[in-house]
């Protein structure tokens, strides 16, 4: 019986191997078809519309939820076709991987090791430091700074100096090797999410300090104006598994109130950066937690909870506070309403410590960045292009060509009686057409989103296209939750470091990482005393954290 | 030669698998010295700096390493006895029964845990065991055992991980050596009978020692594993207030050279493991020769 099973596996297995031997032959032939004739042109210069039409070659890492209409790829599609048409620029693509379990990163890995020819135009996220800072210093790449102060138009200009550090990651030697791709800003600040309806029941205000946060939470446990047992309550839902400081249900503000923000670089009092989580803001923080966890304040499981995993009581209904970003009354916290019909979730500003300190982590502006390939024939394509993207689509006003949508069929449509469709009433679907852009996202001015935020916030009707998309695909205390976070905006604390990995922190970071979280943990559960904080502290330096301070204060010195 | 012509259709069917050994087993050695470089992709392998012993040197001057070697070890042997006994218990025991039906609804079910993949799994043991009003410790609770924090206390936890693989793997070892036991030759048994042998005293005397041979082959197959000790498993299941007794060496290494691009280093320590492991099968392969008088090969 064995031995006919076996004979039968080993059919099934060489076939398998034979059919995925051929398909991977294929795919090789189809790949290195390439060719460079297009754009003969030879004169330089900036053009609203380039005739003859020049070319730029680019490669994809398409997300898999990316969807495509009327038989198109991400090749051919309404966008490459109209960057023809508009501008005489054909955009061509050197290759396209689907970018699950990071392909699109190993695929360029593989190309920079084995030598193969980048594209011109090359935007990579930020999500992978380590790539980008290989990619930059790997030669492939042009500096870019100078390009773009010579053909960036005004709106680009603007919106990039918002924030001037986000060109530090990209600056080697002093000259900008990359250009940053710019994000909506504020995206990852924290308030407090908190349940007015427990609040109203019990005759209590929001909470603004730590004192009175404790207060709250001890009426939501003891006292749950819902009738749930003590135990059946988590008053505030955090979890910290494998961060401290993340993008939602994380403690990092709790430490922030005590002037510490874990997990990032910081100016120090001295004006040196410091690793936050080494401040002494820590302990006292460390020592809040402990004595939450023992009255049962935060989940007993913190420690397991991962960010996805505190909003599950807050969607059930049973968490009283939540801490996160001004979304999430869009997602999760829509849903609470389906379990607990009379929830309300109201967002507050973060409260303050014994000092009157709070502190939020920042959001960095830029999510992306483009990086422009050294034999690249006609870089000022690039800036047409996304100098028209930031004049036109970046925040269309009133009465613009771009008011409801920029491709028709594609992101809106307009029914037989001259009504704007939306969305799922597109005939054939919507389509999420930033994807299709040459430039991730198009193009974004980092505070557009907040200030159409605020102004629908003072009750403003939807009029631009932006103030439209949010009120029709925001939850509704989006604009609340926008304004709680603009009256606190100066506690958010960015990282200041944002340079490559120094060779210190790529042999001891993780172990200081782990030491790090392992006491913190302890120290919150209870199994070590708050003193282990001091030792902590000590051995961190020891074991490398001196040194790589000091790498990372010679980088900063370099950029300041 | 006249071998050959009879056995082609034999040949060829192996055919494959000698490509895919060399394609994806053999070739790949070559990037073996990247374990001796400071790589860097973008200079390949004939361009990156040679660093001799240097990343050795990263993975035991880490102030926690032989910490992680020891937890490997501890875990990666406990799974081993326990996937070893497991199975050839229950192989035992399901052999007895004699509804054939019965036999093959309870393999089938003991096996089913082999598919899931720990990713599932790990959402659905840290749900059931969690301390906080999870299945497993309300039950505990109700036989008067207060609530048990199964995966964030340092022995729980590795009592969790080996128990918990075993659970999902044992299934699996069973069918080995049912298969080993449906091969025993069935005049032994009417012989034992014939000499009025009990059925205990036939399972003894036959149906272990028939045994002996698989368990052998199944535990030194195992031994090349002794530095794994299941890293999806714990991947999905650690947590910082397990790292002491929790982190293993494919966990970190995960974590420096995956997550921070050192291949340089992940290629030396996985040419250590293989080291470790080669020398240990080896050894175990010629100890089995000797005192059991069995050889696989």
């Amino acid at each position: 019986m064995i031995s006919a099973y076996k004979k039968q596996l080993l059919l099934v297995l060489s076939l398998i191997l034979v059919v995925g031997l051929l398909a991977a032959c294929g795919k090789d032939n189809t790949g290195t078809g390439e060719g460079t004739n297009a754009g003969a042109s030879t004169e330089n210069e900036y053009k609203e519309k380039y005739d003859p039409p020049v070319t730029l070659t680019t490669v994809w890492g398409v997300a898999p939820e990316v969807k495509y209409k009327n038989g198109e790829t991400i090749e051919n599609n309404v966008a490459t076709k109209w960057a023809k048409e508009q501008f005489g620029i054909e955009i061509k693509s050197l290759w396209s991987v689907t970018d699950t379990n990071n392909a699109l990163a190993t695929k360029l890995r593989l190309a920079m090791s084995s030598g193969q020819d980048m594209p011109d135009v090359l935007v990579v996220g930020n999500n992978d430091p380590q790539l980008v800072a290989d990619l930059v210093d790997s030669g492939y790449f042009r500096e870019a700074g100078d390009l773009f102060d010579q053909y960036a138009n005004d709106t680009w200009k603007k919106a990039m100096e918002l924030d001037p550090n986000v060109w530090n990651p990209y600056i080697r030697d002093g000259k900008k090797m990359g250009i940053p791709v710019l994000d909506y800003a504020y995206n990852n600040d924290y308030l407090l999410w908190i349940r007015q309806d427990w609040l109203d029941k019990l005759n209590m205000k929001a909470p603004t300090t730590i004192a009175e946060l404790e207060t709250v939470m001890e009426a939501f446990k003891n006292n749950n104006p819902d009738g749930l047992a003590p135990d059946k309550v988590t008053p505030l839902s955090i979890g910290f598994k494998t961060k401290l400081s993340s993008w939602m249900g994380d403690p990092s503000w709790i430490f922030g109130a005590y002037g510490a923000m874990p997990e990032q670089w910081n100016v120090g009092t001295d004006g040196n950066l410091e690793y936050g989580s080494i401040n002494t803001g820590m302990k006292q923080g460390l020592e809040k937690l402990s004595e939450w966890s023992k009255k049962g304040f935060i989940p007993k499981e913190a420690a397991l909870w991962d960010e996805n995993k505190t909003a599950e009581p807050a969607v059930a209904g049973t968490a009283g506070i939540i801490p996160g970003p001004y979304w999430m009354s869009g997602w999760p916290l829509v849903d609470t309403a389906k379990n607990v019909p009379t929830a309300k979730w109201t967002p507050i500003a973060l409260p303050k410590g014994p000092d009157g300190k709070a502190t939020s982590h920042g959001t960095p502006f830029s999510s992306a960045v483009i990086l422009i390939n050294k034999d690249i024939k006609h870089p000022e394509a690039l800036f047409t292009y996304e100098n028209w993207m930031f004049d036109n689509f970046a925040n269309p006003a009133k009465g613009s060509p771009l008011e409801v949508g920029m491709f028709k069929g594609y992101d809106y449509d307009v029914d037989a009686n001259g009504n704007t469709l939306y969305q799922d009433d597109i005939p054939g679907g919507y389509i999420n057409i930033v994807r299709y852009f040459l430039v991730r996202d198009g193009a974004r001015i980092p505070d557009a989103q907040m200030t159409a935020l605020l102004e629908l916030a003072d009750g403003k009707e939807p009029e631009t296209k932006l103030e439209k998309d949010i009120a029709n695909s925001f939850g509704k205390q989006t604009p609340e939750a926008a304004k709680v976070l603009m009256s606190q905006k100066d506690v958010a604390l960015m990282n200041m470091f944002t340079g490559p990995t120094t060779p210190t922190m790529k042999s001891k970071m993780d172990y200081l990482k782990k030491i790090e979280l392992q006491t913190f943990n302890e120290i919150i559960y209870g199994t070590k005393p708050i003193d282990a904080f001091d030792t902590f502290v000590a051995n961190w330096n020891k074991s490398g954290g001196e040194q790589i301070t000091k790498e990372v204060n010679e980088w900063y010195a370099s950029v300041k | 030669m006249r071998q050959l012509k009879r056995h082609w259709p034999f040949h060829l069917m192996i055919l494959p698998s000698l490509v895919f050994l060399i394609l994806f087993s053999y070739l790949p050695m070559a990037g073996i010295v990247m374990a001796f470089q400071d790589f860097k992709p973008r200079l390949g392998i004939t361009g990156s700096e040679w660093i001799g012993l240097d990343n050795f040197r990263y993975m035991f001057e880490r102030e926690d390493s032989l910490e992680v070697i020891w937890n490997t070890l501890v875990i990666a042997v406990l799974k081993i006895i326990f996937n070893l006994a497991a199975p050839f218990t229950f192989a035992l025991f399901l052999n007895e029964v004699r509804k054939e039906l019965f036999k093959r609804y309870v393999q089938t079910m003991v096996y089913l845990p082999h598919f899931l993949s720990w990713v599932i799994l790990g959402g659905i043991l840290i749900d059931i065991l969690s301390s906080d009003g999870g299945f497993v410790n309300r039950i505990l609770g109700m036989v008067g055992i207060g609530p048990i924090f199964f995966l964030g206390e340092g022995n729980w936890f590795r009592f969790t991980v080996i128990i918990s693989e075993v659970w999902k793997e044992f299934g699996y070892g069973t069918i080995v050596f049912l298969a080993a036991l449906s091969n025993i030759n069935p005049s032994l048994y009417e012989a034992a009978e014939v000499d009025g042998a009990s059925r205990w005293k036939q399972t003894l005397h036959i149906t272990m020692p028939s045994m002996v041979p698989m368990a052998i082959v199944v535990g030194t197959l195992a031994l090349g594993n002794i530095l794994n000790a299941g890293f999806d498993q714990i991947f999905n299941l650690y947590n910082p207030l397990v790292y002491d007794k929790g982190d293993i060496i494919d966990t970190f290494v995960y974590r420096t050279a995956i997550i921070s691009g050192e291949m340089g280093f992940g290629t030396a320590v996985g040419l250590f493991k293989s080291i470790i492991s080669m020398i240990l099968i080896f050894v175990s392969y010629r100890m089995a020769y000797k005192w059991a008088n069995y050889r696989i090969f």
